[in-house]
């Protein structure tokens, strides 16, 4: 068992094996015996978050490790979800990004796809205005620069 | 960079979800910049498609300078012209290379050409004189409607005689590409072969390798 300890000074106790679902937890394991006795601080992680990325690691805690080839094509060629995955990362737009920055802090390359490719189908087919409402993004464009961004497309605009 | 009402996504993130957004990292001439076939009318639909996948990157450039900062270099890391035919539009699109290349500069890496049409007849250029008229998926479904009633064959006769300007050689073709590269200061140029361009030979696209200019082709 591992011990965790998140930003709210929750402690969770964890598998091993669910825990090493995270490369950063991983690493820190086989390098520092003392962190299998001490709960290991995830200051940037809180418990309702490190319970949701728990959720996940238990349930693909058997699946073979992710390829460490970062250019590998096949995972940029999809945006396929799993159904399991896809009801998981059925959540609200705040979990959703806390959930992606976890698993980038923690280290765990298929949760932050599953993410990102999440972020990226609420992106598609969108307007740049629907994109700036769906995501609360300020338009900092001045007048100007949006005319010249609008004449830079026109080229490029069938609709 | 404020994604969503409280949080930060690092730029590396917003990386991660744009492969996702696109996965070919290449801008297409858009449709009504080329010129196909009737025959392969599936073929052509679905390529239309696929480049209106392009517009999601292309709209998530447009949403805020954090994000145009990001995205325009994924743009136009690879710039894929696909089946030019006529001048004029080239002509317009390698403009509009300039005119990006000056605003954001050394961004393209690669240009890729596909399918250098020898046809010196639009066929649809019906159409295309209409183009302003009909939504672009209205004008799939006339020009399939006219192909499937034996009309299209009739009007695609009738333009049959007009001299339009398009790239029908060798010379033709470096031209072109010389100023695609001047216009973009792409170091690469790769090319796909394809039966319109059963003329280009090996030999003489390596003239291209002569003149310092890196080709990549496929036969």
């Amino acid at each position: 068992m591992v011990q965790l300890s998140t930003s709210d000074n929750e402690i969770f106790n964890v598998d091993r094996d669910v825990a090493e679902r995270s490369v950063l937890l991983k690493t820190m394991l086989d390098d520092l015996p003392e962190a299998e006795e001490n709960p290991i601080p995830l200051s940037n992680v809180s418990s309702n978050v490190l319970k949701k990325v728990l959720e996940y690691c238990a349930h693909h805690r058997g699946d073979p490790a992710p390829p460490t080839d970062e250019s590998e094509e096949s995972r940029k060629r999809t945006t396929d979800i799993g159904d399991w995955d896809s009801k998981f990362i059925n959540v609200d737009q705040e979990m959703l990004f806390e959930i992606i920055l976890a698993a980038n802090y923690l280290d765990i390359k298929p949760l932050l796809d599953v993410g990102c490719k999440t972020v990226a189908n609420m992106i598609k087919g969108k307007t740049p205005e629907e994109i700036r409402k769906l995501f609360n993004i300020q338009n900092d464009f001045t007048q100007e620069e949006e005319e010249q961004i609008k004449k830079e497309n026109e080229w490029a605009e069938d609709r | 960079m404020p994604l969503g009402r409280e949080h930060v996504l690092p730029p590396e993130i917003l990386l991660r979800i744009t492969d996702f957004i696109k996965t070919d990292h290449a801008i297409n001439m858009p449709f009504r910049l080329r010129e196909y076939n009737f025959e392969p009318m599936a073929d052509a639909w679905r390529e239309w498609q696929d480049i209106r996948r392009n517009y999601d990157l292309l709209n998530l450039a447009q949403t805020c300078r954090h994000f145009r900062q990001i995205v325009l270099p994924i743009l136009w890391k690879e710039i894929k012209l696909c089946r030019i035919y006529m001048v004029e539009f080239i002509d317009a699109f390698i403009k509009k290379l300039q005119n990006s290349n000056i605003s954001h500069p050394c961004l393209c890496g690669l240009v890729q050409t596909v399918t250098f049409s020898e046809y010196r007849i639009s066929p649809f250029q019906f159409w295309w004189e209409r183009r302003k008229e009909i939504m672009m998926s209205e004008f799939f479904k006339a020009a399939y409607r006219i192909g499937c009633h034996g009309e299209y064959a009739k009007e695609r006769s009738k333009h049959e005689s007009a001299q339009v300007p398009c790239i029908s050689n060798f010379e033709h073709l470096q031209a072109l590409i010389l100023r695609i590269l001047h216009a973009t200061k792409a170091k690469h140029f790769n090319i796909h072969h394809d039966v319109h361009l059963a003329d280009f030979e090996h030999s003489r696209l390596m003239k291209f390798s002569n003149m310092g200019i890196d080709v990549l082709y496929k036969l």
